[in-house]
């Protein structure tokens, strides 16, 4: 994660079907572990469902919503142009 | 968690097992606690804390099991009220840890459950997985392999589908065999106690790759989903759509709540009848069918709105629609210090602030509930508008044009007064803003009707058992004081009534002497009870907002309900018929006098006593539920003592303002 700090970007500059990983959030600790116990884990992979506020996006089979500010306070790594289903890797089945 | 608080409604009735019901929120938890326990489940408060969990109990071929029903949590470490009586339960630390614990597994989203299925092995004692909407996975191509599932974890799952019972047998026997294991057996993969939710994950992750296999053409992307959430979340059509759900929502509220209202208060005044018909005339009689029979009536007749509305409320709750409202509502409410979550409790307060505070426990952050729980009775409700109409009319005469305005103007000063005071609220005494709003959208669904008949039934049986004891025994108190000491009836009483009885007096007039001698004994009364003892005691305190004794009776005896107000100065400027307030007897109130003859309601003073009824707590029954939401006295003693100084000063201004722009 040499040049991360030059990749990452807050989650609220994605449009939606964009997708990206995690890499870290600058949140207070209640909220930080309320996302985890949602799913979004260091390094997971999300999809944004819905750009705007509320900030939409897909962590795994669950759909967080979140504040447009929290969405600027979650730094992610874009993946690139969104493949036709939303994610680039194969889903993971019922995950 | 107090070390002190009473356990005895977590632990195990003598000769049972218990075993515990834990899962994510929106996983079907609920409507499998309902469908194993059935209508006996009680609901009350963890020890220590105001969180409700239920307790029933499952039969099982004649042995019965207890069960408890948990909060939903997403991870049992996390710093909140719901994971700590997570916590609290299975470690056993109120009571006996429970013999199993049976948890309620999302079929369509394994990786994320099964990482509180993986806390939960590190627990002691077996574990039970109900993998739930078993049907709605295969609907959307995934395929669990159950028992390859139950190899992986060491524990027995149950495919189920919670709505129409599917499985449900089978996850009875597995309770009633597991809570017979004197140790879980063999779990080949549990991961340690303390596991980060990174490590947790991975592991679940591999389950999941193992186990599930998704059929071609199933995917994760719900585009319907996507583009409804749009829709109901955007800043315009979002708002459009929240505004005619809520109200579709308190329309039917308002609607239907009022027949059984009606009902209750006719059959109360029924019984207060028949008591007063069958015992003899004294203060045992007096008790009995005015303060005993009125207090219960005072009590019982905010059943239909509480149960109505969280009948409401449960449906909505259930179809996923409050969670993306909570976010419309956010972007408005944020800027106060409230979360999006209250607008459910505010709108509510416009008909009843019981079921209004009652309802902020939809708000998970408890800081956000009680702010929101403080600020709620500032809302205009139902029992306002009879004073509001009173206090209108007195002012605007002959101008029903400009008492609608400041009718309206009443409302909107007490949802402004509740806005600003969320501000004041959260940089004092609840410092920090509203928590950040990050929430789960659940999946779009149809409602459970069961589900919300028994949370209506639920709700309604927990406010009668708490607050409702409070709320009877305020009102027999607020009825003694209104109604002793019993004085003698005066000259001017017994000269009428001799006169009416004198011979030769047409029946008509003696009539009418005997009515007027009522009238006169009943506002004797009133003034020698020990509530108009006191509102002569209290009256230099409001003389300042231009108040004389009469008024200052009215605004005491109107702690026990607002409308009380009403009934009061009818009484008080000689109306028979406390409840029938015609436009003679608004005349009358007009017109009644200081003791210097001058009259009490000028503009200035009533305008004052109408902004202090807009902004004063003066209802008892609210601070009986503030006190048993908020769990102490505390919040309720600062809730009267603050709404009662702003309406003290807010009317001090109103009334010395008018009289230096040359009003009376």
């Amino acid at each position: 994660m040499t040049n991360d700090a030059t990749v990452a970007v807050p989650l609220s500059t994605l449009q939606t079907g964009a997708e990206a990983s995690l890499h870290r959030t600058e949140l207070d600790d209640d909220t930080r572990s309320l996302l985890r116990s949602l799913g979004l884990t260091d390094a997971s992979r999300l999809r944004v469902c819905k750009h705007g506020e509320p900030f939409i996006i897909q962590v795994r089979a669950t759909r967080i919503g979140v504040t447009g500010a929290v969405a600027g306070r979650i730094f992610v790594i874009a993946s690139g142009a969104p493949s036709s289903n939303g994610f680039h890797e194969p889903d993971r089945a019922g995950g | 968690m107090s070390p002190t608080a009473p356990a005895a409604e977590v632990s195990v009735a003598s000769g049972s097992k218990r075993i515990a019901l834990l899962g994510n929120p929106n996983t079907g938890k609920t409507t499998i606690f309902n469908a194993l326990c059935g209508v006996r489940a009680k609901t009350s408060n963890f020890p220590g804390t105001t969180t409700a969990i239920r307790i029933g109990h499952i039969d099982v071929d004649g042995e019965r099991i207890d069960a408890v029903d948990l909060p939903g949590v997403y991870d049992t470490r996390l710093n909140s009220t719901e994971a700590q009586i997570a916590r609290d339960v299975l470690s056993g630390e109120q009571a006996p840890p429970p013999a199993a614990t049976v948890v309620v597994v999302d079929a369509c989203n394994l990786t994320r459950n099964l990482v509180l299925v993986g806390e939960l092995l590190a627990y002691p004692g077996p574990v039970i997985v109900a993998l739930n909407m078993v049907d709605l996975a295969a609907r959307r191509g995934v395929k669990v392999d159950t028992a390859a599932l139950a190899e992986r974890l060491g524990a027995t799952v149950i495919p189920t589908v919670a709505r129409t019972g599917v499985g449900l047998p089978d996850l009875r026997k597995a309770i009633s065999a597991a809570v017979s294991l004197a140790s879980p057996g063999t779990r080949p993969t549990a991961p340690p106690l303390g596991a980060t939710p990174e490590a947790l994950t991975t592991w679940a992750e591999a389950i999941v790759a193992d186990v599930v296999t998704q059929t071609a053409g199933g995917s994760q992307v719900d585009t319907v989903t996507e583009r409804v959430d749009r829709f109901l979340t955007h800043p315009l059509s979002g708002m459009l759509c929240f505004i005619a759900v809520m109200g579709v929502l308190f329309w039917t509220l308002f609607t239907l709540a009022t027949i059984p209202m009606d009902l209750i208060e006719a059959t109360l005044a029924g019984l207060g009848d028949l008591v007063r018909g069958l015992l003899p005339a004294g203060p045992i009689r007096d008790l009995i069918a005015d303060g005993i029979v009125g207090g219960i009536a005072g009590t019982v007749v905010f059943l239909p709105q509480i149960c109505l509305l969280f009948f409401l409320i449960s449906l909505l709750e259930d179809t996923g629609y409050l969670a993306r409202a909570a976010f419309v509502m956010d972007r408005v409410l944020h800027r106060f210090g409230l979360p999006g979550h209250a607008f459910v409790p505010l709108l509510t307060s416009h008909a009843c602030a019981l079921p209004g505070i009652m309802s902020a426990r939809l708000i998970p952050d408890r800081r956000d509930r009680l702010a929101t729980i403080l600020v709620a009775p500032f809302m205009s409700c139902s029992a306002r508008l009879p004073v509001y109409v009173l206090l209108t009319s007195l002012i605007f005469a002959d101008r029903p044009a400009m008492a609608a305005v400041v009718f309206t103007g009443c409302y909107m000063l007490g949802a402004a007064a509740a806005l600003v005071s969320a501000i004041i609220f959260g940089r004092t005494l609840l410092k920090g803003s509203a928590r950040p709003m990050v929430l789960e959208l659940p999946s779009y669904k149809a409602p459970s009707l069961r589900n919300a008949l028994l949370t209506a039934k639920d709700q309604g049986v927990a406010f009668l058992r708490t607050a409702g004891t409070v709320i009877v025994a305020i009102c027999v108190v607020m009825w003694w004081l209104s109604a002793y000491p019993i004085v003698e009836p005066g000259g001017e009483v017994v000269a009428l009534r001799t006169q009416a009885a004198a011979p030769g007096v047409a029946v008509a007039e003696a009539e009418a002497l005997r009515e007027e001698a009522d009238t006169l004994e009943t506002r004797e009364a009133q003034a020698a009870s020990f509530a108009g003892q006191m509102g002569r005691i209290a009256e230099p305190v409001f003389r300042p907002l231009g108040f004389d004794w009469q008024l200052t009776v009215g605004v005491l005896t109107s702690f026990l309900a607002r409308e009380v107000f009403v009934s009061t100065l009818s009484v008080l400027v000689g109306n028979g018929d406390a409840s029938d307030v015609d436009e003679g007897v608004i005349a009358r109130i007009r017109a009644m006098p200081r003791s210097d003859g001058t009259p009490v309601f000028t503009p200035a003073t009533s305008a004052a006593a109408l902004v202090f009824f807009v902004l004063a707590m003066q209802c008892l029954p609210t601070l009986a539920v503030t006190r048993r939401e908020t769990g102490g006295l505390k919040y309720p003693l600062i809730q009267l003592g603050y709404m009662s100084t702003v309406a003290y000063i807010a009317a001090f201004v109103v009334r010395h303002g008018l009289l230096l722009a040359g009003f009376s």
